[in-house]
């Protein structure tokens, strides 16, 4: 089955590692042209040296903060000066200060607004005329399955990654008529060089081994495991791709059906 | 990215008209076995050489029973099963919409008629195929249903009824199931189908417009401006029944061209 996306630019978010990473690399492996981005040079480059001698297919690393807005233009930049478009857009971003009303203060919300909602807005108000040119574009935000399922102890990050589902609803209606699609994937626990540290902090908490605290994560899911970062990619290239034509708007849970509510 | 069925065997229900129609073919490409299910055998025979056998081994057969008699569903399944040596590895409910009109104008024995036609047959297949799936590690169910299961639709009361349930079946069955299971629903919006022609057609008749009117109204109703085409349906079941999505479970997607506009 072809995916109908060979030769399509695409800028991946923090894609030197993790969920990032396994997306860039799947969709390569599809004849995208990927542009890996990371704070650390040196590791984007990496990155997309590895991918780049595994599928054949260009890369580009760029050193990029995505909290800062410079950087952020410059990725784009950079991206066009080396392959002229921009057609695939997939964000991800953000990991905002932890715990309840109480816990938290107004620089741990502006913190949230500037490294969550803001640089995904950006990069779309960016990338969109350049979708609009071609009538072909794909956007894909990967936010949380806290969305569906707030969690008090994570607030910033369920109130933030919820306004990506606004955002990305909100776009595709705008952006609909010029053949982009815009939809939000929600994964739970990953496993990924972020979740893995996530994993060791509760096992210290809680004076556990990281292997009990693993095999209670996936003891939640009906599927017994927690999330691969190919679980994530393969959604996501799903979604990039001519096969996925008539899907926008929408927000899809990715955590096997830990979450037990309906809609 | 592979999405291969390669010796999967699939029972595609209510598959010889529209999106049931164009999953089959679309799983038969990927290489699935198909076994067809509806009520019209000259029908089915005719479907049967429309799909795909380039795949060494591929056969296709078809079980000719009416859901509108679940007792025949049950005899006729249980039968197949007796005589099939390999259990099946995916099962795809779908079957034709009910009648129009509002909810507070049909009958009881309407209600109840179109309730048994969808659910409870869903229900008779997934008991039992889930033996079989379990058997084999591998299991996928998919149901297809309606983005009436977000957001009721107008003058469709039996249906925005019956969609609701079918949600709260899948999710209890995925919170059931598993770890080798997965069961979602695919929520397709105005779909290309003689189905939706004929409501279309009823439509402009009634309103004393042109049909061309009356898909103009429904046209702009959707962000991508257009009807979706039962294969755009079927390449998302395609890919949930595939084992890119094994980590997928417990959701309900919809595919409807942004036309749903919540979140």
């Amino acid at each position: 089955m072809n995916l109908g996306i060979q030769e399509k630019t695409a800028i991946i978010c923090a894609s030197s590692k993790g969920l990032g990473k396994a997306c860039a690399l799947m969709l390569s492996q599809e004849g995208v042209n990927v542009v890996i981005c990371s704070r650390n040079y040196e590791n984007a480059l990496q990155t997309a040296q590895e991918i780049q001698k595994e599928t054949n297919n260009p890369t580009l690393a760029v050193a990029c903060d995505l909290n800062d807005a410079t950087s952020r233009e410059e990725l784009v930049k950079k991206t066009l000066e080396r392959f002229s478009t921009i057609d695939i857009l997939v964000t991800n971003v953000g990991h905002p200060s932890h715990g309840g009303l109480h816990a938290l203060h107004k620089n741990d919300w502006d913190l949230g607004y500037q490294n969550i909602l803001y640089p995904s807005v950006h990069l779309c108000q960016m990338v969109i005329p350049h979708m609009q040119k071609s009538k072909w574009g794909r956007i894909v935000n990967i936010s949380s399955y806290v969305v569906k399922m707030p969690n008090p102890k994570y607030l910033i990050s369920t109130v933030f990654r919820t306004s990506l589902l606004a955002l990305s609803q909100a776009l595709s209606q705008e952006f609909g008529p010029d053949g982009i699609l815009v939809n939000t994937v929600c994964p739970s626990l990953f496993r990924t060089p972020l979740g893995e540290r996530l994993m060791k902090k509760w096992a210290e908490q809680a004076n556990k081994t990281v292997e009990e605290i693993e095999a209670e994560k996936a003891d939640i899911t009906q599927l017994k495991r927690i999330g691969e970062p190919e679980d994530l990619a393969s959604l996501v290239t799903f979604l990039c791709s001519e096969m996925a034509s008539y899907i926008t708007g929408q927000s899809i849970l990715l955590d096997g059906a830990q979450s037990k509510h309906l809609l | 990215m592979q999405i291969t069925l390669e010796g999967k065997n699939a029972l595609v229900c209510g598959s010889t008209d529209g999106i049931g129609k164009a999953t089959a073919i679309v799983l038969a490409e990927m290489g699935a076995n198909i076994t067809l299910l509806s009520r019209n055998e000259e029908k089915l025979q005719k479907t049967l050489k429309e799909l795909d056998t380039s795949i060494q081994g591929q056969k296709h057969q078809y079980i000719v029973a009416d859901f509108f008699q679940s007792e025949q569903v049950t005899e006729a399944i249980k039968e197949h099963l007796t005589q099939q040596t390999t259990p099946f590895h995916i099962l795809i409910n779908n079957t034709g919409g009910p009648p129009l009109g509002p909810l507070i104008e049909k009958s009881s024995i309407e209600i109840i008629k179109y309730m048994s036609l969808h659910l409870t047959t869903f229900h008779i297949l997934a008991q039992s195929l889930i033996p079989g799936m379990n058997e084999s590690g591998y299991g996928r169910i998919v149901n297809i249903s309606s983005n009436a299961a977000k957001q009721p639709l107008l003058n469709m009361g039996i249906s925005n009824t019956i969609r609701g349930a079918i949600s709260g079946w899948a999710k209890t069955l995925a919170n059931e199931l598993g770890p080798n299971i997965t069961v979602n629903n695919i929520l397709p919006g105005p779909t290309d189908t003689k189905e939706l022609r004929n409501i279309i057609a009823g439509k402009a008749e009634q309103s004393g417009r042109s049909i061309e009117e009356v898909y103009g109204v429904l046209h702009s109703k959707v962000p991508l401006g257009r009807l979706g085409s039962p294969r755009e349906i079927a390449n998302v079941v395609a890919f949930i029944a595939s084992p890119l999505a094994s980590f997928v479970n417990g959701t309900n997607i919809v595919v409807d061209g942004g036309k749903t506009g919540s979140l």
